[in-house]
């Protein structure tokens, strides 16, 4: 069974004037234990819509449906009181431009003890011999972590902070650099402490916001490499949310590329690489500069359609390259065009894209 | 230890501007036309000799630079000069000004303060809730509303139940002697309406400028990062919103604060509230220029002062601030 389901997750905004934004349109996916996921779009197409919402965390004029089930239960079903008990220790996230993730008035050991000092941690809890999450994912300097840490699950401001200092080695700031408040961070320090405070409560899934965006491409390599590390070593599924292709390709195992609020072609990411399906995946990596290559960057004309009106049809139809008869008519839908192991069924290796042009059997 | 350079800076500053201010202070008065003799020479009778014989008494005939230091060095030893009216110690008539101006001026002010602030977080946490809309509108409302309008609508309202004049009922002790109890609850009667009519001449400022200042620390990311962190509304707002938001409201505080001891001459008057604030107001009307000068330097020394405090305050609230 996945540890994560989406299913169907629709978010609308009230807009002030009346009327409504069709943000998210019936995204869905998987996503298995120590997988790693991207969501990759442009902006505005609701990829960071979709992983806020799947945390409750959407201001109060969105309004979301669909279910988020974790280990087979829907944890938005009961609203703010079902979703809390979640944040964080099941599903943590690392924001956009850590810049401003922190509090500027507050230590940065502080904050990543903040959330132990409330959930309490897996690590502090099983101390004495229970199964630590740390323990079992082999994490050597998280399991010792455990084992120096706190009497029990809610441990006490100072096991809390000792804890908190762990995390900061384990991404590579030394714990006494904690002390320090989020404006002495560098960039790359600071989307490390956000990491390390992610980390804080042994979530089972980490939702990463553009989490290398706004960082120079040295420290954008450190922090992914950090990322995938981290993954491995604690068995921890990531949603990885992007633009950037390239760190797609270097993370995820599988993506999902979102258009104009829907997912419009998803797969494993070598399928997604090697053989595309849908134009707007095609344009887009023709839109990344590459660095062997001479052709030139191309850019996709026009812009995403309004999500505050009715599309009928293909909502990429005005800017896709490859128009059928169909697409100004009728809204494609995400089909299986290939999976792995041959089968049709919807499974971890499946590939399908939503373009009509599949559906003629020519490859776009 | 960081910024007790910072600390040392702003102390030096603050003693300059002092400094700076008794400078100006002296000479503003010495521009001004008339003076005390030329206001006694309307008394009748009043001959040339008397007016030169007064000229010489308070030395007015002598060149202004060597009035400024001998201003400068009385100043020192804590002399503020002779009250031209009362012919006593401009200190020690300040003194007891102050004495009667600070519990009242300060229980308004801090109580507009405390109420505005408490309001203001209210307010942006029930956003758009009724009690929201009441709030502001009181707020703005009172904001508004000029001292003196809303001085006399108090004690036209509540002047049946509450003494409106003065500090102290000057018929209490007359039939013997008052227990202090007894007279510190006279004291607190009368210093209800003027103390109110101040809070709620001030509060609003507050209440507007923390509401907005909480709204825009509310859309934070780090705010966002709390509620993912699985904190609960209270604890978010606590931790995470009401510090950083108070950062505006600092320097207003210490503004206000400053006036606590100037007092509020507009309240004074109207409850003949026998403060610092009516002596200044009296001293102007005398050309009583030794107590008005010793009444502005008064209230620049605490602007100063409590706008240091400010300062440091700030300096505390927020680690981003460095030397």
């Amino acid at each position: 069974m996945s540890l994560l389901e989406v299913r169907d997750l629709n978010v609308w905004f009230s807009l002030p004037g009346g009327g409504e934004l069709h943000a998210v349109q019936g995204v869905s996916f998987d996503l298995g234990p120590g997988e790693r996921f991207g969501l990759v779009g442009e902006s505005g197409c609701g990829k960071t819509t979709s992983i806020l919402a799947m945390m409750g965390l959407l201001p109060p004029n969105a309004s979301v449906s669909g279910e988020v089930r974790l280990a087979g239960t829907d944890i938005l079903a009961g609203g703010e009181d079902s979703v809390r008990p979640h944040r964080w220790t099941d599903l943590a996230m690392v924001f956009q431009g850590a810049m401003n993730a922190l509090n500027p008035v507050r230590n940065v050991i502080g904050q990543i003890a903040e959330p132990i000092m409330l959930h309490g941690s897996v690590s502090m809890a099983a101390e004495g011999g229970g199964a630590s999450m740390a323990a079992e994912g082999g994490g050597a300097s998280m399991a010792a972590g455990g084992g120096g840490a706190g009497r029990g699950g809610r441990g006490s401001a100072a096991a809390a902070r000792k804890r908190a200092g762990e995390l900061l080695e384990l991404v590579g700031i030394p714990a006494a650099a904690g002390a320090r408040f989020p404006h002495e961070f560098s960039g790359g320090m600071r989307q490390r402490a956000a990491i390390a405070m992610a980390l804080a409560c042994e979530p089972k899934v980490l939702l990463a916001d553009e989490p290398t965006t706004a960082l120079d491409v040295m420290v954008q390599a450190q922090i992914t490499d950090l990322l995938v590390r981290l993954c491995e070593e604690f068995g921890l599924a990531l949603v990885l949310v992007t633009h950037d292709l390239p760190v797609v390709a270097q993370v995820c195992q599988r993506a999902a590329v979102m258009y104009a609020g829907e997912i419009v072609e998803t797969g494993t990411t070598d399928s997604l690489f090697h053989s595309t399906r849908h134009p707007y995946t095609r344009l887009l990596f023709a839109a990344t500069p590459d660095l062997y290559a001479d052709d030139d960057v191309m850019s996709i004309p026009g812009a995403p359609p309004r999500l505050d009106e009715p599309v009928t049809g293909c909502p990429f139809l005005p800017r896709c390259d490859s128009v059928v008869d169909r697409c100004a008519t009728e809204r494609p839908l995400l089909r299986v065009v290939a999976s792995a192991n041959g089968a049709g069924e919807a499974g971890e290796a499946v590939h399908a894209a939503a373009c009509h042009r599949d559906d003629a059997g020519g490859t776009p | 230890m960081r910024g007790a350079d910072y600390v040392i800076r702003r102390i030096g500053f603050a003693l300059l501007t002092i400094f700076i201010a008794i400078t100006i202070n002296f000479f503003l008065f010495r521009v001004l036309p008339g003076n005390i003799v030329s206001d006694l020479a309307r008394v009748p009778h009043a001959t040339p000799q008397l007016r030169h014989a007064l000229t010489v008494e308070f030395g007015l005939d002598r060149p202004k630079w060597e009035q400024y230091l001998i201003y400068l060095r009385e100043l020192v030893h804590g002399n503020m000069g002779i009250s031209f009216a009362s012919q006593q110690p401009v200190s020690q008539l300040l003194f007891n000004d102050l004495k009667n101006t600070i519990p009242m001026v300060a229980i308004g002010t801090l109580g507009a303060i405390v109420v505005g602030i408490g309001t203001g977080i209210l307010s942006a946490w029930r956003r758009s809730s009724a009690s929201d809309h009441v709030s502001t509108n009181l707020a703005i409302a009172f904001y508004a509303f000029p001292t003196q309008f809303l001085g006399l609508m108090l004690l036209i309202l509540l002047g049946g139940l509450l003494p409106t004049s003065g500090m102290e009922n000057p018929y209490a002790g007359v039939f013997g002697p008052q227990s202090t109890v007894a007279r510190f609850q006279d004291i607190g009667l009368h210093l209800i309406l003027p103390a109110l009519t101040l809070l709620l001449t001030l509060y609003g400022e507050f209440t507007l400028i923390m509401r907005s200042s909480m709204l825009e620390t509310l859309g934070e990311d780090y705010v966002l990062t709390a509620r993912a962190k699985g904190l609960s509304d209270r604890r978010i707002i606590a931790r995470h919103v009401v510090r950083n938001a108070l950062l505006p409201i600092a320097t207003l505080v210490a503004l206000s604060i400053g006036w606590i001891v100037g007092g509020a001459i507009l309240v004074e008057y109207i409850f003949s509230w026998p403060g610092i604030g009516q002596a200044l107001w009296l001293a102007i009307n005398q050309r009583d220029y030794p107590m008005l000068q010793g009444g502005f330097l008064i209230l620049a020394v605490s602007v100063v002062v409590l706008n240091l405090l400010a300062d440091l305050a700030y300096f505390k609230l927020d680690p981003r601030i460095s030397e």
